[in-house]
Parts: C-alpha cells; sequence; structure tokens
C-alpha cells in the first residue's frame, strides 16, 4: 500500500515499519560513517530523573541497610553489631503490636476509603446540581496540612470535646474517643479516612467519566438493573483506576504517622501505636538510628510484599480493554 | 569518539565527581568547637519564641555588664528539636561552643558535654553559691556538665478564690495528703475539679519526690518498678481513678490544656514549676496561691527542675566558654533575671530577688521546698520512659491498669 504524503514524496509502508512476516529494514548509514548511537542523548534525558533516584533513593535506602546493622546514636561514634538489630526487632513485643496495628489500619482505612470513595464518586455522576462545587468541597481535605486537620479532630474528639457536647445536647454521655483503647484507633481510622478519600473521589470520578454513555444507554435498553449496570459493566471499566487508588491507598497507610502522632501519641497504651511512629521515636527520640533503620527495612520489605500481591492479583480483576 | 578516548572522558568525569563528593565531605568535617579569631562564642540552646531570644540575649548583655568584652553570639531550634538537633549539630561542621542543658536532660547528653571539675577547680568556684540540688541534677558520672542558672521546684498552684467559696482554709507551707484530698474533693463539683493533670512522668515523680521517693536508684539505674515509687504513682492516678477529683488527661495533651484548666476556674489547683508564676498571674483572673507539693507528712520535699549552661566536648577553647559561663551566672545577672523573666535563681543568695512582687506565701513555700529539695533526676533512656508514660499513664488514670504493671512495662520496654 502506497502512502502519499506530500507532493514528490512517496512513502511506502514497509519503509517506516517492517510487515509482521518480514524481518526489519535496516537503515543503511552514510559510507565510511558509523552510526552514532542515541545512547549519550537518552543518558540527558534520563539524567535528571536517574541522579534523583540514585541520589534520594538508592544511597539514602543503602545507608539505612548499613546502618541497621550499627548501634548508632545520634552523636557519637557508631558500633557494628551485625544483624543484632534484627534479632532484638523480633524479640520485641512491641515490633508485633504496631504491626498488627498498622496492618489493620491499612486494610480497614483502605476498604473504607475506597467504598466512601466509590460511592461518593457514582453519586456525584449522577445528575446531580452542583457537583463540581461537592467534589471540591470532598477534596478539600486532602489539600489542607494533616497536622492541622489532626488538631481540629482532636479538639473534637477530646474528652470536653465538640462531638461529646453535641452528643451531650440529646443526653447521650460521650466516650473517651482518645482515651479507650476500644474506640482510639476507630478514631484515628476515621479522621485519616475523612482527610483522604477526596483524592480518590476525584480520580475514580475521572475513571467514571471515562465510560462511553453509549455502553450505558444501550445496557438500559437493554433493560439492566442499576445493580446489574455498577457490578458487570462500572466496576470493570474502572477497575484500572479501582486498582491505582487501591494500591496507593494501601501504601499510604503503611506510612501512617501524623494522625495518631497528633491525635493520641501512640496511646492509649500501644492501641494507636503505628510502624512508622515508633520508628521515627525510636530514631530520632530514643536516639536508637540502627534500630530505627532495621524497623524501616522490615517496613520495605512488607510494603513490597503486599503491592507485589496487589500487582499479582489484579490480572484476575483489573480490565485494560477498552 | 574511539573507545579509548570514551573509556579515559569516563574516568575524568569519574574522578572529578570523586573529588567533588571528597571535598564535599572533607569540607563538612569538624575541628572543634568555634571560638572565632575576635574570641566571639557561639551558643546553641531552644529558642522556641522571641521570648526565648530575649532571655538568652538578657543573659549575655547582663554578663557583659562585667565583661564588656564578652561576645556570644545566639542560635538553636525550638524546645523540642532542640534535644535532637542539638546532637546532630555537634556532629556538623563549626559545632558551638556553649550549650544548654535541662538538669534532667544531663544524662541523656552525657556525651556532649564536657566535666567541668578542672574548671571549677582552677577558676576557684564555690559550688556552694549554687542550689545543691542542681548541681546533683547536673552531676553526670560523678562529674559537673553544667553551671545551673535556675532551681525550680515544683509547687502546687492553687486558686484562693475557689477555697474561699467552699469555706476551706488555704493551705500555708506544709500541706498533708489527706488535707489534699479532701480539698480537693471539696472542690470538686460538676464540671469543676479539684486537680488538672498533664501527661508524662515529671509530675507524678514530683509527688513521689515530695515522699522522698524516686524511679531511679543511687547508682543512677531505672528503677520504676520499685515498691515505693509504683505506690506513689498508684496513689497519682487514685486522684482521677478513685477520689475522681482530677479529670484523666489524653495522650496527646500537652500542658496547655491543663495549664488552661487552671486558668479557666475549671480546676482548682495544678501541680507546675514556679516559672509559670508570672502567665498564670497574667491569665487568672482569681487570686491565685502557692504551696508545696502534698506529701504523707505534710513538709516540703521540693523536686527541682532548672537548665544551665555547658560546655560541648569539642570546643576549642573551654577556658572562655567557661569564664563566659561564670559570668553570665553571677548573683548580680541571675537576680536581674529573677525579677524581669521570672526564674528561681539557681545561687539561693539570689532567691529573694524572685519574691519580690510576689505574696509571702509563694516565697516561703518556694523557700521550704528548696531547703529540702531533690534533682529531678533522670537516666540516658529517660526519653523512653517520658514517651511511653505519656502512653500507658492514661489508662492507669482510667483505672484500667495499675501502676505496678504500667511501671513494669515500662521498665522492661526501656530495658535497663
Amino acid at each position: 500500500m502506497a502512502i502519499s504524503t506530500s507532493p514528490g514524496v512517496i512513502a511506502s509502508s514497509e519503509a517506516v515499519a517492517p510487515a509482521a512476516d518480514q524481518p526489519a529494514v535496516r537503515i543503511p548509514t552514510p559510507a565510511g560513517k558509523k552510526k552514532k548511537g542515541d545512547g549519550l542523548v537518552a543518558l540527558a534525558y534520563l539524567a535528571p530523573g536517574f541522579t534523583g533516584f540514585v541520589f534520594f533513593i538508592v544511597v539514602p535506602l543503602i545507608g539505612s541497610l548499613v546502618i541497621s546493622l550499627f548501634e548508632w546514636p545520634l552523636f557519637g561514634s557508631p558500633t557494628f553489631i551485625g544483624f543484632a538489630n534484627y534479632e532484638k526487632l523480633f524479640g520485641d513485643p512491641t515490633f508485633y503490636t504496631v504491626l498488627l496495628n498498622t496492618v489493620i489500619f491499612a486494610f480497614v482505612y483502605t476498604a473504607v476509603n475506597l467504598a466512601l470513595a466509590l460511592g461518593v464518586s457514582l453519586w456525584l455522576t449522577t445528575k446531580l446540581k452542583f457537583s463540581g462545587f461537592w467534589r471540591v468541597i470532598f477534596f478539600l481535605p486532602a489539600i489542607t496540612p494533616m497536622v492541622a486537620n489532626a488538631l481540629i479532630w482532636r479538639l473534637m474528639l477530646s474528652q470536653d470535646g465538640l462531638l461529646n457536647s453535641l452528643l451531650g445536647t440529646f443526653g447521650i454521655e460521650g466516650a473517651s474517643w482518645l482515651s479507650d483503647s476500644r474506640f482510639a484507633l476507630l478514631a484515628v481510622i476515621t479522621m485519616s479516612v475523612w482527610q483522604s478519600f477526596g483524592y480518590n473521589v476525584i480520580v475514580l470520578s475521572a475513571g467514571l467519566g471515562g465510560i462511553p454513555k453509549e455502553i450505558l444507554e444501550a445496557s438500559r435498553v437493554d433493560g439492566t438493573s442499576a445493580w446489574n449496570r455498577l457490578r458487570f459493566i462500572i466496576l470493570p471499566m474502572i477497575s484500572p483506576s479501582l486498582f491505582f487508588t487501591m494500591t496507593m491507598t494501601m501504601i499510604g497507610a503503611f506510612q501512617v504517622f501524623v494522625q495518631p502522632q497528633i491525635l493520641t501519641q501512640g496511646g492509649p497504651g500501644e492501641s494507636t501505636n503505628t510502624f512508622v511512629l515508633y520508628l521515627y521515636r525510636n530514631g530520632f527520640v530514643f536516639d536508637k538510628l540502627g534500630y530505627a533503620s532495621a524497623l524501616a527495612w522490615i517496613l520495605f520489605i512488607v510494603v513490597m510484599l503486599i503491592t507485589a500481591l496487589q500487582f499479582a492479583g489484579q490480572k484476575k480483576w483489573v480490565n485494560y480493554d477498552k | 569518539m574511539t573507545r579509548n578516548n570514551r573509556r579515559r572522558r569516563a574516568a575524568t568525569i569519574g574522578t572529578a565527581v570523586l573529588m567533588a563528593g571528597a571535598m564535599t565531605a572533607l569540607a563538612g568535617c569538624s575541628s572543634g568547637g568555634s571560638a572565632a579569631a575576635d574570641g566571639t562564642l557561639s551558643m546553641y540552646t531552644w529558642v522556641s519564641s522571641q521570648s526565648d531570644r530575649d532571655q538568652w540575649e538578657s543573659f549575655v548583655s547582663l554578663a557583659q555588664k562585667e565583661d564588656p568584652d564578652l561576645k556570644i553570639t545566639i542560635d538553636g531550634p525550638n524546645f523540642n528539636d532542640y534535644w535532637t538537633k542539638v546532637k546532630t549539630r555537634l556532629s556538623g561542621s563549626n559545632p558551638p561552643c556553649i550549650l544548654t542543658t535541662q538538669a534532667a536532660r544531663a544524662q541523656e547528653l552525657e556525651g556532649l558535654l564536657l566535666p567541668l571539675d578542672d574548671l571549677i577547680a582552677s577558676n576557684d568556684v564555690d559550688t556552694s553559691d549554687y542550689d545543691a540540688s542542681m548541681l546533683d541534677g547536673m552531676t553526670v558520672d560523678g562529674t559537673i556538665r553544667a553551671i545551673p542558672y535556675d532551681a525550680e521546684p515544683i509547687v502546687l498552684f492553687y486558686n484562693v478564690d475557689a477555697f474561699t467559696a467552699a469555706g476551706l482554709t488555704p493551705p500555708g507551707a506544709t500541706y498533708t495528703r489527706d488535707q489534699f484530698i479532701s480539698d480537693a474533693k471539696a472542690l470538686t463539683s460538676g464540671d469543676k475539679k479539684g486537680l488538672a493533670i498533664a501527661p508524662g512522668i515529671s509530675i507524678p515523680t514530683a509527688w513521689a519526690t515530695a515522699d522522698g521517693y524516686s524511679g531511679v536508684d543511687e547508682d543512677g539505674t531505672l528503677d520504676l518498678t520499685n515498691s515505693d515509687f509504683v505506690d506513689e504513682i498508684q496513689s497519682f492516678f487514685d486522684l482521677v481513678s478513685v477520689d475522681q477529683v482530677a479529670n484523666a488527661p489524653e495522650a496527646a495533651d500537652s500542658s496547655d490544656v491543663s495549664q488552661a484548666a487552671f486558668t479557666s476556674g475549671d480546676a482548682a489547683m495544678l501541680l507546675e514549676g514556679p516559672w509559670m508564676y508570672g502567665t498564670f498571674d497574667e491569665a487568672a483572673d482569681f487570686t491565685m496561691g502557692v504551696t508545696i507539693v502534698p506529701s504523707t507528712s505534710g513538709e516540703a520535699h521540693g523536686m527541682t527542675q532548672g537548665s544551665g549552661f555547658g560546655i560541648a566536648k569539642n570546643c576549642s577553647d573551654p577556658d572562655a566558654a567557661f569564664k563566659a559561663i561564670l559570668a553570665m551566672t553571677t548573683t548580680p545577672v541571675l537576680e536581674a533575671q529573677a525579677q524581669s523573666r521570672g526564674i528561681v535563681p539557681s545561687r539561693p543568695e539570689a532567691v529573694p530577688a524572685w519574691a519580690e512582687g510576689k505574696s509571702p506565701e509563694a516565697a516561703d513555700a518556694v523557700n521550704a521546698l528548696l531547703e529540702n529539695a531533690s534533682a529531678y533526676i533522670t537516666t540516658p533512656t529517660w526519653n523512653q520512659v517520658e514517651t511511653l508514660m505519656s502512653q500507658y499513664g492514661v489508662e492507669g488514670y482510667r483505672g484500667e491498669k495499675t501502676a505496678d504493671e504500667i511501671m513494669d512495662t515500662i521498665q522492661n520496654s526501656v530495658g535497663e
């Protein structure tokens, strides 16, 4: 097939790309000159990102691995102790507690976050008035500083806070939301979901907006129920967005720090102490940089495994077909 | 470009990068604490606010009246960050010469602070001029690490108007636990409480010290599980869970919460340091009284907290730094600071300056506490103790765990 591109120029498709059953055509270089590769150009394009990756990711990663093999105070000489920090870690009951707290937080927070974000996204795609306004309202907490949000929630959930005052007007005695170990982690999860689900609303709304209206209209003509449309058309078509939000929310959840730090200080007891809060305190409050680095590596491995599982699982439910 | 040329160029670039790295690293190496060529000394301290900066600058300006050649630059982060950053600052380039520390943190900063005993001897400093408990607090491994500028015993602030309205007699310079609990119960009704409590270990330790007990043994080892200390902590928890004269603090509460409860009149009493006298007096619209921390016998036994100036171990001119510290802790300087900033001076002869403008009862209480005082002695791992007490103390105040269980958990977690 001949393709005419401009007067006097005739290009054949074979010259641009090889046919499926033919080997690639090698473009001859001028006689006597060796072809100059694109390596340097590629390197120049890669350099900014690659430099940042090396200096801000690879070097600190290796550095923390080295530090984890030492007893390393903030001031003074480090002492090499081999894998003693890791041995200590697996014998530390607080390590298991903070790991369990973090896993509970991550799974509950991610599930509630996605369910809420999906519900709100679906609601916003109905013929709702001022849907743009509501989208902004839901997104606002995600762009305000986490510390400020957490402080406001602490004021609301404290013993004499707004929530208990409101409950008091109805004759209900409110609980100690932040001091009772039955409610404290729930309070941290609730605040965290409120803070961040707006971001997922935006992502999922974009996914919903990308579903061709013809498909939904055709399904309506066929007499499908709303539930069946959601189950068999909408969810499969936004599955890439769902996968993205689930993965990113889960990774973020494992790094939860500010919320327990501001709301509960990890208390009461260890009921809201999380992995990164424990790691931070060991490094910068208890002066145990080596132990904190060992904790960081365990967290890295846990997050990597869970993310790998998510990627492996996506083949079964994420649909990239248009 | 030939392969050899490319290799040569790559080697040149690699060498240049390595050289640049090495030069940067060498530039970062410290050569010891600074005393600049013109004799200017650098002081690293907490500067949380303009008020803090004013305080440090007034120390320097007052000292300059006696030594006009004294030059000190002041630098530092806020109070909470100071304890981490001071360690990294001394590891970095151009480290400071003079450091400040609280007595309660002297153990933690042991590796940074130069023992001052030789300098004290060579400068003929009479240590008996300073509050003995504060010097105790600044002593680590048998050597003095800082010269204190204040000695502040924890006191009980109370609302005189609330006492009078409840038909109670305000306490004097003696106060028994039984009387205190009886008064606190009488002052508790509805939303009003007899006492406000902040999370943390320092105030419960002051409560235990009033009866002569401590969570650190004579060797300086953490001993939170000794039965006397545990009983004291339990009796402090019981003020909330049994006597119900105070609200349980929340783990994330700062001291502002309990202080606001007191100054707003929601709580009639508060255990705090006398450094808060001026702030409370200004904020409260009631007559404020000050008495001792209640003890079983009713007699005063103070727990002093305070801060001082030390010298960084890598200071290149410790003699000059020590002379500067002496100039900043003379009696006239401390008297002036007591009058203007409200600190209780570390030199007993300067303490009357603090009493000026305050009630005679307040002065009596502080004097009684200072006469029989112990320092707030800690261990190098005290940060961990403080953090864990904030987390676990909540359960103690709520009656969900006993002091025995909590002290045992903390002692085991800290692992000393």
